[in-house]
């Protein structure tokens, strides 16, 4: 399997930089994919970091991909960055459509870190 | 008579949003009364526009305005979230916490106990981040996803801890059901059925052509196929692909990851890339 990966980074290697615009950027990324490069731990930081604002457009029917070409670009070809937004994406998705069903009684999560109500904000349940 | 997008509309979608989330942050009085707020309305109505506007993928009107409710009542829990110590405070973070929970009994269907723990980690995170009066969030109206990426790195985290992996966790469609699939879109495209919106006029030049041919050739699943050239060659986000293949949109990174390995082996696709890039 790695000298398979191997012939795909010869392919990346052998056309040098920069590339010609002639090319499809697609193509590129379809050979990076097929070469499993390893992306620097930078790329996949700035990417999780703009996943919530990315999922969200992208689950608004925006195209993403042209707002965000890095972010997207790096999805394509970054297996655990891929299997973290999708992971988010699914979930945004079923929320937002309203499948998965919020609970409507009180909720028996811990909420005692909230500070107490101020004197005047009082309860009035 | 096709919908038009309405105040009138704005206000009974986001009624039956928030009710059916029992989210009443945007009501007079919290929810005392039955009354939307005013302002709150607008908002939505704004907020659609702007999305109407903006928006490339195909839905319809009520997901539109759904989407819009969702995105402003996010900026009213941002808001009600900071609003130290009082009762829309109280409110906010109660709706989240069932939110996470609701997220986190999805993630986790057969340890309740493991969901909850993890849902009160998320809640825990996200507070600490929150009561910081120096910090802010880029984009309150995405204030969900924030959450949910709390919760998804908790979990992630238990799921390490016990040795399980992530990404192998939920496959929503296994090897089975995937051949199914490839079988029925296969059936048909023989019988002349052009699938919804496939390929579109975006493929350029002779060169993509060839990659296509070679990865048809390479790839004996026509939705492994639809996956890699909508993927790469024509730019579409998952959800997109999702749409058009009628899947989920963590099948379609399985198909992605699937059809990479059966393509990587494969020789005519490795002499067509050579050849095209070489040129
Ligand atoms: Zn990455």
């Amino acid at each position: 399997m790695t000298n398979l990966a191997d012939a795909y980074r010869k392919i990346l290697d052998d056309m040098g930089q920069p590339y010609s615009s002639q090319i499809n950027a697609g193509l590129l990324r379809l050979v990076q994919a097929l070469a499993g490069e390893e992306e620097p731990g930078s790329c996949c930081q700035a990417c999780e970091e703009s996943l919530p604002i990315f999922v969200d457009d992208e689950v608004a029917g925006l195209d993403v991909a042209r707002q965000y070409p890095d972010v997207k670009h790096h999805l394509d070809v970054c297996p655990p960055c891929a299997a973290a937004y999708v992971q988010l994406l699914q979930l945004a998705w079923l929320m937002d459509s309203g499948q998965i069903a919020v609970v409507k009684s009180a909720s028996p999560l811990n909420l005692s870190f909230l500070p107490e109500l101020a004197g005047g904000d009082v309860c009035h349940d | 008579m096709a919908e038009q997008l309405s105040r009138e509309l704005c206000q009974t979608v986001a009624g039956e949003v928030l009710r059916q989330r029992d989210w009443r942050l945007a009501y007079v009085g919290l929810g005392i009364s039955e009354c939307l707020e005013a302002g709150f309305v607008s908002e939505v109505f704004q907020e659609a526009q702007h999305k109407q506007r903006e928006a490339s993928r195909i839905q319809s009107l009520r997901q539109l305005v759904e989407r819009a409710v969702i995105t402003c009542y996010c900026r009213r829990l941002y808001q009600a979230c900071r609003a130290h110590r009082t009762l829309r405070q109280q409110r906010a973070w109660q709706e989240l916490s069932a939110y996470l929970l609701a997220a986190a009994c999805w993630k986790m269907p057969d340890d309740p106990a493991q969901a909850q723990e993890c849902a009160q980690q998320a809640l825990l995170s996200l507070w600490r981040r929150f009561s910081d009066p120096q910090w802010n969030l880029e984009r309150p109206g995405a204030l969900l996803r924030y959450a949910e990426t709390a919760l998804l790195r908790e979990v992630w985290r238990m799921w390490k801890e016990q040795g399980k992996r992530w990404e192998k966790e939920k496959p929503l469609e296994g090897p089975e059901q995937e051949e199914q699939g490839d079988r029925e879109t296969d059936e048909r495209l023989a019988s002349g059925e052009a699938l919804p919106d496939a390929e579109r006029e975006t493929l350029r030049g002779e060169a993509d052509q060839r990659v296509v041919a070679a990865i048809r050739v390479c790839l004996r699943s026509e939705r492994q196929a639809t996956v890699i050239i909508e993927t790469f060659l024509n730019d579409r986000s998952v959800l997109e692909i999702a749409e058009q293949l009628g899947t989920s949109p963590e099948n379609v990174l399985v198909l992605r990851s699937r059809a990479i390995q059966r393509l990587r082996p494969c020789p005519e696709l490795l002499e067509t890339l050579s050849d095209v890039l070489s040129d």
